[in-house]
């Protein structure tokens, strides 16, 4: 025995000053220091405008990542104004001089109605080149060409691409009606696609992102409608006596989940393409609403009053019986499974107000993700989930706003009048 | 006219006499009215004296601070410190009253010794007086004993905030400048410092153990990278984030020599 408290005791001694070191576990700032230089002329033709609107939207997008902290433009010095496009050319101490770790650069043509943009996204530290696009497009697709190398460099950074070349969909009712529009996803460019004259509601894009899905009252009924958006070809997918809502593209395929109430009770539903029934999903007395898939389409998130209040509920497709996985709270809506699976989020009515939540598809770790005045609605993913969209009134009018998916940097998209809500975000373009 | 009638009426039906209790009652009444009176008006009790509440300013962010009483009221500079000893020693009684009775003997001891210690050389002295005398030093051994203990207890510096497990100097509104705690400032100001987003690594499980020796005015004097982590850009970081923590304020008055271990367990998920 005391041939091992001997060794023990040395032991000890060896590993005390082990624990008296200080440990840090995580930097405080994680933010990358990034320059974000102005389009230079790539043939000395000078359109100033163009550069700026580039850089304007290609700020956005990077400002709402939340992983850059910009360096300030004034503090830029003679590197600035070079073109240096190839890794030599490019000033790299001057860079990092001004604490750089990222830097920015590219140059415009504009020949013919053709615009050529040539933007880098250069490593200062390692003075070398991470991504270089060249784009060539026309001058009014200037913003495209800045979403689409905001999502380049995201890919360069994390692994997966971003999310500022889709579309989000929503209803307004600025025109005096409730009507379906799209926007890009900084909130520019909003575009009405429907003319029903009547309620439209619940947007939802099909897997390629050329057709979306929605209710609308056009014909009195709550009816399910599928428009593609390219061609502008609009079908009605259901038209079933009683309600056709909450429609919603399979991951993968054709199929579409939705609530139908032709039997008198609202039950889940899934149809083919063609707007068959090929299941139906629940049976129960209560009302069973807002279905949403999971990535890998073998399961259905959805809402129920089966257990009294409304609460979420999880459901394979291939049958069986519901299985609860929201706990708290009296009135938990509109969930919407995140593209990687990891997550569903909800709203949930607490006093008179809703807000928007996070779960685990195991019910674990719930969180809330938004506070402060008015209600924050129907939140669904970007579509590399880093991204959550959804409606709030905290502004008087109903608005549509965005959000990192820890619940930071919340920011809002539509403007004009009307209320806006119910968004939809589309996949890639 | 009709007034007079009625009261004329009320006597005969009294049996026309007044009852002599009624200017009992009446005087009684007179009597706790003016007592209510001057007792609410204040001119039977003692004026009380009230002392304000201490006010506490405790950082709610837990973050050391480089002073952390500077809020409080009795947060004092150094040379105060002697006056805190006298409310620990007497914990229960309220501050006002006590410390008056305390400040006269401060004042006695220093004749006294001369008093006892006159008398001893003349034997004549009554036996009355010598017992006096020795009383008188028995209390200045005991009051000399009690300032030696709490200075102790003041070297040790282990007072904390009421409730509060949080050591000198932190968070708990406690302490002196003094009494911050290096280790806790130091960890807070190197991740502060420390600038590295979780998409420039290879990998999240990255550690670098530094040493960093810092002079008694707080001046950065030296750092050795003792184990790195072997990702350039990770112990590029980790330097930086030490160039930047080169000073420590308030200076130590003593050689910091700390090792400092550095890696990303909070981003892993």
């Amino acid at each position: 025995m005391t041939r091992l408290i001997l060794p023990l005791l040395l032991l000890l001694v060896l590993v005390t000053p082990a624990w008296s070191a200080i440990e840090i576990s995580a930097p405080g700032q994680q933010q990358i220091p990034l320059a974000l230089t102005v389009l230079q002329p790539l043939d000395g033709g000078r359109n100033p405008a163009l550069a700026e609107e580039f850089n304007q939207v290609l700020s956005w997008d990077l400002e709402l990542t939340g992983l850059f902290s910009r360096i300030d433009p004034r503090a830029f010095l003679a590197d600035a104004g070079r073109l240096g496009l190839l890794s030599i050319d490019v000033d790299f101490a001057e860079w990092r001089l001004l604490g750089a770790e990222m830097l920015i650069k590219g140059g415009y043509s504009l020949r013919g109605g053709q615009l050529v943009v040539e933007a880098r996204l250069f490593d200062v530290r390692a003075r070398r080149l991470l991504n270089g696009r060249r784009y060539v497009g026309k001058p009014g697709d200037v913003r495209r060409i800045a979403h689409a190398f905001a999502d380049q460099i995201l890919k360069s950074l994390t692994g997966s691409l971003g999310p500022f070349s889709s579309r989000l969909a929503y209803i307004s009712d600025q025109s005096g009606r409730k009507e379906l529009y799209l926007m890009e996803v900084d909130g520019h460019k909003p575009v009405r696609i429907t003319n029903h004259r009547s309620i439209v509601l619940n947007p939802d894009f099909s897997a390629d992102g050329r057709r979306v899905i929605f209710t609308s009252y056009r014909a009195g009924n709550p009816d399910l409608y599928q428009r593609d958006i390219f061609s502008g070809r609009e079908s009605r997918l259901s038209a079933r006596r009683g309600l056709n809502v909450g429609g919603r593209f399979a991951p993968r395929d054709d199929r579409i989940a939705l609530t139908l109430s032709k039997d008198g009770n609202s039950e889940i539903y899934l149809l083919d393409g063609n707007g068959g029934i090929s299941k139906r999903l629940t049976r129960y007395w209560g009302i069973d609403i807002d279905p949403t898939w999971s990535p890998d389409g073998d399961r259905i998130a959805f809402v129920s009053n089966r257990r009294g209040n409304p609460h979420i509920f999880l459901l394979s497709t291939d049958g069986g019986d519901p299985q609860r996985l929201t706990l708290n709270g009296k009135y938990n809506v509109t969930p919407a499974w995140s593209p990687k699976g990891d997550w569903i989020a909800f709203s949930r009515k607490e006093g008179s107000l809703f807000d928007i939540y996070l779960i685990r598809p195991d019910g674990s770790e719930e969180r809330r993700l938004t506070f402060g005045p008015g209600n924050k609605e129907h939140p669904r993913w970007s579509p590399d989930g880093r991204f959550l969209v959804y409606s709030s009134d905290e502004s008087g009018r109903k608005a549509i706003y965005l959000m990192r998916a820890d619940g930071s940097g919340s920011v809002k998209v539509s403007g004009g009048s009307g209320n806006c809500n119910h968004p939809a975000w589309s996949p890639r373009w | 006219m009709s007034g007079s009638g009625h009261n004329n009426r009320w006597r005969r039906q009294a049996g026309g006499r007044r009852d002599p209790r009624l200017a009992a009652m009446l005087g009684y009444s007179f009597g706790l009215h003016l007592l209510l009176v001057l007792l609410f008006g204040g001119w039977l009790l003692p004026r009380m004296q009230h002392s304000k509440p201490p006010v506490y300013v405790v950082d709610l962010v837990n973050l050391p601070v480089k002073n952390p009483q500077a809020g409080r009221p009795d947060g004092a500079p150094k040379h105060k410190v002697k006056a805190r000893p006298k409310a620990k020693a007497k914990p229960v009684a309220r501050p006002k009253p006590k410390p008056k009775p305390k400040v006269k003997p401060k004042v006695k001891p220093k004749s006294r010794p001369k008093a006892v210690s006159k008398p001893r050389p003349k034997p004549k002295v009554d036996y009355r007086k010598t017992e006096s005398a020795i009383e008188k030093l028995r209390r200045k051994r005991e009051r000399e004993e009690l300032k030696r203990k709490l200075a102790a207890l003041e070297a040790q510096d282990t007072r904390r905030a009421p409730g509060s497990k949080a050591p000198l100097g932190e968070t708990a509104g406690t302490g002196s400048e003094a009494g911050v705690s290096y280790r806790t400032w130091l960890q807070q100001a190197y991740k502060s410092a420390w600038s590295l987003s979780k998409y420039q690594v290879r990998s999240l499980d990255l550690k670098a153990d530094v040493e960093v020796v810092y002079d008694a005015r707080g001046f950065l004097r030296d750092y050795t990278v003792m184990k790195s982590s072997g990702d350039r850009r990770f112990d590029d970081s980790i330097t930086q984030a030490i160039r930047r923590v080169d000073r420590l304020e308030p200076p130590p008055g003593r050689t910091i020599r700390e090792i400092i271990k550095f890696n990303l367990k909070d981003l892993q998920e």
